[in-house]
């Protein structure tokens, strides 16, 4: 019962950073068409953002979500303007073997300036607390809250604001928007904002439980891009669904099946697109 | 497209300097390139006709390698002679890709890119965990090396390079010539139309998937039997020669060469094995830079040379046109003009 519980709460914390990775990611992939290879090193840029302030400046750990989401956001607009803009029209194929270049040159960038060696970064709680027979481990807590914030608040900006009606005004037809005197280009720019923010906070939150690396980001997008397909292309509550289904089957996996877990995840992922190849949530 | 009469000599002429090329150059280092250059091309002609019916396969490399565990695994545990396992070695990556594409060739051309890395992940997994069949991280070693012993001839494999140069060289032209062959039918033309305007085709009665599939499977096919070559070449074959670097610097060839010609693929895979030899000289601190090297090189040929290395002749000509066809005068004139200034 108490390992069941543990294994629960380490669920938990993982479906919420594959949620928060998968949605940023579903985001510009609904909208721009186009896989962003490069999602993982916004992540793992984050997670150096946290490095550098938290462990080298031992600035305060509230100011890390703050100057990563403006660092990520920056490489994201640049992504926006000098890649994904310009190549707007030529397909889904030669962008995302362009951000997969980025995602090379970025890794390498990082591999130099830091080292391949994986940094430590002290985590936001340390201990645990007793529940009954079960322990809680404190770590856990943060991602957990965190997590949850960033859902809630991008729900309610995709829902309620005038400019979350625009992206999903984009979502379903990007020339009929354009028509209605919307500002396409702008509006992109925004969306690539809310999907670095995203990551951002991915970044940080993981890396107060791991180690930070330069490739830390590539086993996340492999997960990622899975949720996102098992979820639906392009679908926030597919993403919802599809991450805590990964989450819970990647650590009962984990703890039941031991290395076996890879197979066994990627198995799953495969018999859910050979019974639904749309995805748990997309539409046809 | 109708060439002129001499242009249709150079192919021809190409593959007789690559017979002789070993009398000249039979330094094994060289020799070691130009097989290896040889396998690749293989491998991009694949890459190539998958990417004209609008999917990339980073994962080439895993069916070259599981072309290469085929043929060893047959020769050392059932023991198969070599020219019986070559073919089969074709196979069993041919039905593997079979079954990867009734899931895959299902999806976009951008999530099949991603399910390739998947599968990459998986056959790698599989390669470094299943070590009763596969011998793990260290691979299996040693492959037994062919000889052929007819008509009062002995060429055993196990003494030299360049026996294994002229088996790469014959599947590689074999391959190329199928390539070429399957691009002038009809069944290229479908391709090509894939790529272009799918639903239209579909419209006209052709099973888009089927002919997807097709690609994939043939494509994969000639990789494992340029795997098939690789493994009792190198004697030693372990997981780690077939991971995705590799599958994206095949596909960085076929761009960089021009993804609207197969001609394109070659030369990209011979633009890349050149860049290789560069590093090779280049000091060895520099080996950590290279991953970037290929990753700028991979953005701004997507920005700024998106029709590649073939396509820049034809835009040099057009740029030259435009700016010295402004004045459509008769050169006589323009000499006139010469003089005149």
């Amino acid at each position: 019962m108490a390992q069941i519980f543990q294994v629960i709460v380490n669920a938990l914390s993982l479906s919420l950073i594959y949620i928060l990775f998968a949605t940023g990611l579903t985001l510009i992939m609904g909208i721009f068409d186009v896989c962003n290879f490069a999602y993982g090193e916004f992540v793992m840029v984050g997670g150096i953002a946290t490095y550098l302030i938290v462990a080298k400046s031992g600035l305060p750990y509230i100011v890390a979500p703050f100057a990563a989401m403006i660092i990520v956001s920056l490489i994201g607009i640049i992504f926006e303007k000098g890649i994904f803009y310009p190549m707007r029209n030529r397909g889904g194929l030669e962008p995302a073997l362009a951000t997969f270049g980025s995602s090379t040159i970025m890794q390498t960038a990082v591999l130099i300036l830091f080292g391949g060696m994986p940094l430590g970064v002290p985590s936001i709680m340390s201990g645990q607390f007793k529940i009954g027979s079960a322990y809680f481990p404190m770590d856990r807590l943060p991602i957990i809250i965190g997590g949850f914030l960033m859902i809630t608040l991008l729900f309610l900006f995709v829902q309620k604001t005038k400019l979350g009606l625009a992206i999903r005004a984009l979502q379903q037809d990007q020339d009929a928007a354009a028509l209605q005197g919307m500002n396409i280009a702008s509006i992109r720019v925004v969306v690539w904002v809310v999907a670095s923010c995203l990551a951002a906070v991915a970044g940080v939150l993981l890396s107060s439980i791991s180690y930070v690396s330069p490739t830390m980001g590539s086993g996340y997008l492999l997960k990622g891009f899975a949720v996102v397909i098992m979820g639906g292309l392009g679908s926030i509550p597919g993403a919802l669904v599809g991450g805590f289904v990964l989450g819970f089957v990647d650590s009962f996996g984990q703890t039941y099946l031991g290395s076996y877990s890879y197979m066994f995840a990627f198995a799953f992922i495969m018999l859910v697109l050979i019974v639904r190849p749309q995805g748990l949530m997309g539409k046809r | 497209m109708k060439l002129p009469k001499w242009q249709t000599y150079i192919p021809l002429l190409f593959i007789i300097f690559m017979f002789v090329l070993p009398l000249f150059m039979n330094s094994p280092r060289y020799l070691n390139l130009l097989n290896q250059l040889l396998l690749n091309i293989i491998l991009a002609m694949g890459v190539y006709s998958v990417w004209s019916v609008g999917f990339i396969n980073a994962a080439q490399p895993i069916f070259y390698g599981l072309g290469s565990y085929t043929v060893a695994l047959l020769m050392m545990r059932a023991h198969f002679p070599f020219w019986l396992a070559f073919p089969m070695a074709g196979v069993i990556p041919a039905v593997v890709a079979l079954l990867f594409g009734l899931i895959g060739l299902k999806m976009k051309g951008a999530y099949f890119l991603f399910l390739t890395i998947a599968l990459d992940g998986l056959i790698s997994w599989l390669f470094i965990s299943w070590k009763g069949l596969f011998g793990g991280q260290l691979g299996i070693f040693p492959v037994p090396q062919p000889r052929i012993q007819a008509f009062g001839l002995d060429i055993n494999f196990a003494t030299s390079r360049t026996p294994y140069y002229y088996l790469a060289l014959v599947t590689a032209v074999i391959t190329c010539l199928v390539y070429f062959k399957m691009f002038n039918s009809r069944l290229g033309r479908v391709w090509e139309s894939i790529g272009k305007t799918e639903d239209l085709l579909a419209n006209t009665g052709i099973s888009v998937f089927t002919q997807k599939q097709i690609a994939l499977a043939v494509s994969c096919f000639f990789a494992g039997l340029a795997g098939a070559i690789w493994a009792p070449y190198i004697t030693i074959i372990t997981p780690s020669q077939f991971g995705l670097w590799q599958g994206i610097t095949i596909v960085l060839g076929v761009l960089v060469g021009g993804i609207y010609s197969p001609l394109g693929a070659i030369i990209g895979t011979i633009f890349m094995a050149a860049l290789n030899l560069v590093f090779t000289y280049l000091p060895s601190q520099t080996v950590q830079y290279q991953p970037m090297a290929l990753g700028f090189i991979l953005v701004l040929v997507l920005l700024f040379m998106p029709t590649g290395i073939l396509g820049l002749s034809g835009r040099v000509q057009n740029r030259i046109k435009e700016l010295t066809g402004r004045k459509t005068a008769p050169p006589s004139i323009n000499k006139d003009d010469v003089k005149a200034v």
